[in-house]
C-alpha cells in the first residue's frame, strides 16, 4: 500500500512534466510553421531518400506577408520553382515548359504541419532532445513517435536562434531513417529582389501549362476504416495524365479525370484516388522510402491509395472505400 | 544412371504429371524441373498429344508468340492459391489439384517470364517510372506485400517452389504512378515535395 502510494505520488509528479514536455514540443511546431513563412534566408539543402541525394537552393522572404520563394534544383534535370505567396511558377528549360499553380500544401519543407488544430498528442508522443548542430547552426531536436502503427516518426531539428526547421527525419517502427532533408548551408538576412528572379529571362517561346483542379463536392465516395485521427481536408476533381515522363506535349485524350481524396492527421497525409476502371491495370502495394502506394480494383472502379504511411494503414483505407449513394 | 536415361525418366514423369498421375511428393520437383525451357517443351508436346488423342481437330501448334502472349496474360493475373481437398471424392479431388497445378504453373511461367524473381523485375519498373522521374534511381525497391486476394494460409505448390517467400511480391507497373504520386505530394509534406512540382506532366492543360 505504502509502496503504491509512493509510486501514485511519483507519477504525479512525473506526469506533468511529461505533459509539458509535450506541451513545449507542439508549440514548437507551430513555431516551426511560423518561421518557415517568416524568416528571410537563403540555402542549400539535401534530400536523402535511401541512397538517393537531391540538393536544392532555396531563398525565401516575406515582406509584410508578402511570400517569395525561390527553390533551384542542383542536380539532375535543371528545375526551377517560384512561389509567389499562393501561385507557384515552374521552369523546365529543357521542355521549355513552364507551368503555373495554386500552391496546395502547407506543410512542404521547412514548414511541416498539414493544418492547424489536429489533436497530435492523441496519436504521437512528443519529446525535446538535447540540442544540435546542423548547417551551422544550433537547433532544438524534437522527436515525434507514433502511438500506433499506422503511421510514421519524425526527428525535427529547429534552429535556436529563430525557429527555422534546419532537419526533418522520417522515421520507421524501428526508428529507422526512411528519408531526410536538411539544410547543409543557410545564411539569414536580407534577401534582393534579384535573387528571387527566375534565371530564365526569355520565356516568349515557353509552353505554359496550368493546373487544372476542381474542387469536389461530396461525391458519395468514403473511406470508413482509417487510423485515428486522420480526417479528411480535401476533396477534388483532378486530371492525370496516363503518359509518362518526357512527352509533356502528348494529347489531350491522355488525360482522365480521377476524384482524389485527401486525408491526414495533421503531420502525415493519405491520398485515394477513385477513377472508372479502364485499361490495364495491375493490383498490387510498393513501398519506396516513406511512400507507399496500392492499386486495387472495386467493382468497376480502379482505387490508388499513397501516403507517407507504413502499408498497414494504406491496406486498411484501400480496404474500406465504399460508395454511399446520396 | 546415365544423364540420357535421366532425361527419359523425367519425360516420363512429365507425362504422368500431363496426366495428373504423378504422386504427391513427386510434385516440387516436377515443378521445378518445368522451370528448364526443354522441359516445358516436353510438358507442351505431351498436353498436344492428350489433345490430339481426344480429337484430331485439336491436332494444332500453337506459335510461339501465343504462348507469350499468354504468359504475359498470366503474369498480369492476380495469383490465386487454393488449399488442397485431400478429404474430397476422387473426381474433385482432381479437379482442385488440376487447379492448384495450374497456379504453380503460372508461378513458374510469371518468373521465367518476368526474369525469375518478382522483385527483380518491379526494380527497374520503379526506377524506370516513378523514381527516376525524380532522378532518383535506387536500384532495390521494397516490395512489401502480396496483392489482395491471395490466400496466405494456402500451403500451395506455388508458395512452395516459390524459392520459400510465400508472399510472392506482385509488382505495380501502371505507368501512371507518377501522376499519382505526383498529384498526392502536392498535398504531402513528403520530402519529395520540395524538390517536386516536377514529375510527370501532371494536371495540366495547354493554354491557348
Amino acid at each position: 500500500m505504502r509502496y503504491l502510494l509512493g509510486l501514485l505520488f511519483l507519477l504525479n509528479v512525473i506526469s506533468p512534466a511529461f505533459a509539458d514536455e509535450s506541451t513545449e514540443a507542439q508549440a514548437l511546431l507551430q513555431k516551426i510553421q511560423t518561421a518557415s513563412k517568416k524568416t528571410d534566408y537563403v540555402g542549400i539543402f539535401v534530400f536523402q531518400h535511401e541512397d538517393q541525394l537531391i540538393s536544392s537552393r532555396i531563398t525565401h522572404r516575406d515582406q509584410a506577408g508578402d511570400e517569395w520563394e525561390k527553390i533551384e534544383k542542383l542536380d539532375g534535370h535543371r528545375r526551377e520553382y517560384i512561389r509567389h505567396n499562393e501561385e507557384i511558377t515552374s521552369y523546365q528549360p529543357d521542355t521549355k515548359i513552364l507551368r503555373i499553380e495554386k500552391r496546395q500544401a502547407q506543410d512542404m519543407f521547412p514548414a511541416v504541419l498539414a493544418f492547424n488544430g489536429a489533436h497530435l498528442s492523441d496519436y504521437y508522443r512528443f519529446r525535446l532532445t538535447d540540442t544540435a548542430r546542423v548547417a551551422g547552426e544550433e537547433c532544438r531536436m524534437v522527436i515525434i513517435e507514433p502511438k500506433d502503427k499506422l503511421r510514421y516518426g519524425y526527428r525535427l531539428c529547429a534552429a535556436t536562434s529563430n525557429y527555422l526547421m534546419l532537419l526533418a527525419q522520417t522515421t520507421d517502427l524501428n526508428n529507422q531513417v526512411l528519408e531526410q532533408i536538411a539544410f547543409t548551408s543557410l545564411m539569414f538576412g536580407r534577401i534582393n529582389d534579384s535573387d528571387l528572379k527566375p534565371s530564365f529571362s526569355n520565356t516568349s517561346d515557353w509552353k505554359t501549362m496550368r493546373g487544372a483542379v476542381a474542387v469536389s463536392t461530396e461525391s458519395g465516395w468514403a473511406v470508413k476504416a482509417m487510423p485515428a485521427g486522420f480526417k479528411k481536408i480535401r476533396e477534388v476533381r483532378r486530371l492525370i495524365n496516363s503518359n509518362v515522363e518526357g512527352q509533356p506535349h502528348k494529347q489531350q485524350s491522355d488525360l482522365h479525370e480521377v476524384l482524389q481524396l485527401v486525408f491526414s492527421d495533421g503531420l502525415a497525409t493519405i491520398s485515394v484516388f477513385v477513377e472508372p476502371l479502364s485499361g490495364e491495370h495491375h493490383p498490387g502495394i510498393v513501398q519506396k522510402g516513406a511512400t507507399t502506394i496500392s492499386g486495387s480494383q472495386l467493382g468497376n472502379f480502379w482505387i490508388t491509395v499513397v501516403g507517407e504511411v507504413p502499408a498497414a494503414a494504406i491496406q486498411l483505407l484501400s480496404d474500406s472505400i465504399e460508395y454511399k449513394a446520396k | 544412371m546415365s544423364t540420357n536415361s535421366n532425361n527419359e525418366k523425367l519425360k516420363e514423369q512429365i507425362s504422368v504429371f500431363v496426366d495428373g498421375e504423378h504422386e504427391d511428393q513427386e510434385i516440387d520437383f516436377l515443378l521445378s524441373a518445368l522451370r528448364l525451357e526443354e522441359n516445358q517443351q516436353d510438358w507442351e508436346i505431351y498436353h498436344q498429344i492428350g489433345d490430339v488423342l481426344n480429337s484430331n481437330e485439336l491436332s494444332i501448334g500453337l506459335s510461339g508468340a501465343f504462348n507469350d502472349r499468354l504468359r504475359e496474360r498470366l503474369a498480369a493475373e492476380v495469383t490465386y492459391a487454393y488449399p488442397k481437398r485431400k478429404n474430397s471424392g476422387q473426381s474433385r479431388y482432381r479437379l482442385a489439384y488440376a487447379t492448384a497445378a495450374m497456379v504453380a504453373l503460372t508461378a513458374i511461367l510469371v518468373p521465367k517470364f518476368a526474369g525469375h524473381d518478382g522483385a527483380e523485375v518491379s526494380a527497374p519498373y520503379l526506377t524506370g517510372q516513378f523514381v527516376a522521374t525524380n532522378n532518383l534511381t535506387h536500384p532495390k525497391a521494397t516490395l512489401v506485400a502480396a496483392t489482395s486476394g491471395q490466400n496466405q494460409d494456402a500451403a500451395t505448390p506455388s508458395n512452395q517452389t516459390e524459392s520459400g517467400n510465400d508472399q510472392r511480391p506482385r509488382m505495380l507497373r501502371d505507368p501512371q504512378i507518377d501522376s499519382y504520386l505526383a498529384a498526392h505530394q502536392r498535398y504531402s509534406k513528403s520530402m519529395y515535395s520540395a524538390v517536386e512540382y516536377e514529375t510527370g506532366p501532371v494536371n495540366q492543360e495547354a493554354e491557348k
